[in-house]
């Protein structure tokens, strides 16, 4: 088994709520690595209290401060949480990010491979709800 | 890097016309057309083996970047919007 991201449109936040699956609100951020790897990080916000999880809240620090510079992140297992080790200064050269809007990169990523929960159609929300035999 | 993609671009197959004009127009319209989809999605990253060659078809997601590498956010993406994420436990072959 694989852990996966699915979006999920707003419409349909109740209807998966109906069937018991709850959506969290995430901020998306798109990452090189210096050979050149592309990837989208969703991190999980804070819920309604204010309550963010550590990893996620140092994870998100971490990405943050990688707008500058490049940083590698780590477990520190003892304070479960990340903590960032930054390169040298000149040691990487700047990043070269694809000239995609953002809404092509998102499709990409979620709709292109059936990751966009936007119908009850969707053959994920019938598989949960028991109508993928329709 | 300039000059590598200026060489690469310059490559042109000698068969590659004659291939071309033995289609019919709207097929060679619909290719022209691939191709310029191809050449936007297509980015020559410096110093990346194998990268330049396979454009950018697909966007992984995942829960962090690359383990142990270094990586750069990019500073506009997604910055000013949150989306509504569902995470699962799915396999691959279950998925559509």
């Amino acid at each position: 088994m694989e852990r996966q991201f699915f979006a999920v449109t707003s419409d349909m936040v109740e209807n998966l709520h109906g069937i018991g699956i709850s959506v969290t609100e995430h901020v998306l951020y798109l990452t090189v690595t210096s050979r050149g790897a592309i990837r989208i990080v969703p991190v999980r916000q804070a819920n309604a209290d204010g309550d963010q999880n550590e990893y996620h809240r140092t994870k998100e620090i971490g990405l943050v401060q990688a707008i500058d510079e490049w940083v590698r992140l780590y477990t520190d297992q003892e304070n479960r949480c990340y903590k960032v080790f930054t390169a040298p200064a000149g040691r990487f050269s700047e990043p070269q990010w694809p000239e995609l809007k953002e809404a092509k990169i998102f499709g990409l990523a979620f709709r292109d491979k059936g990751r966009l929960v936007d119908s009850a159609e969707h053959p994920l929300f019938k598989k949960w709800a028991a109508r993928d035999s329709d | 890097m300039a000059r590598k993609v200026e060489a690469t671009n310059n490559v042109e197959p000698a068969d590659e016309d004659a291939g071309a004009a033995a289609l019919p127009s709207e097929q060679v319209d619909a290719l022209d057309a691939d191709e310029a989809e191809f050449r936007a999605l297509r980015r020559d990253l410096p110093g990346v083996k194998g990268a330049s060659a396979t454009g950018i078809v697909a966007m992984p997601v995942g829960k962090t970047p690359a383990k142990n590498e270094f990586f750069r956010t990019h500073r506009e993406f997604g910055r000013s919007y949150r989306s509504l994420i569902w995470k699962s436990a799915w396999s691959d072959s279950s998925s559509r």
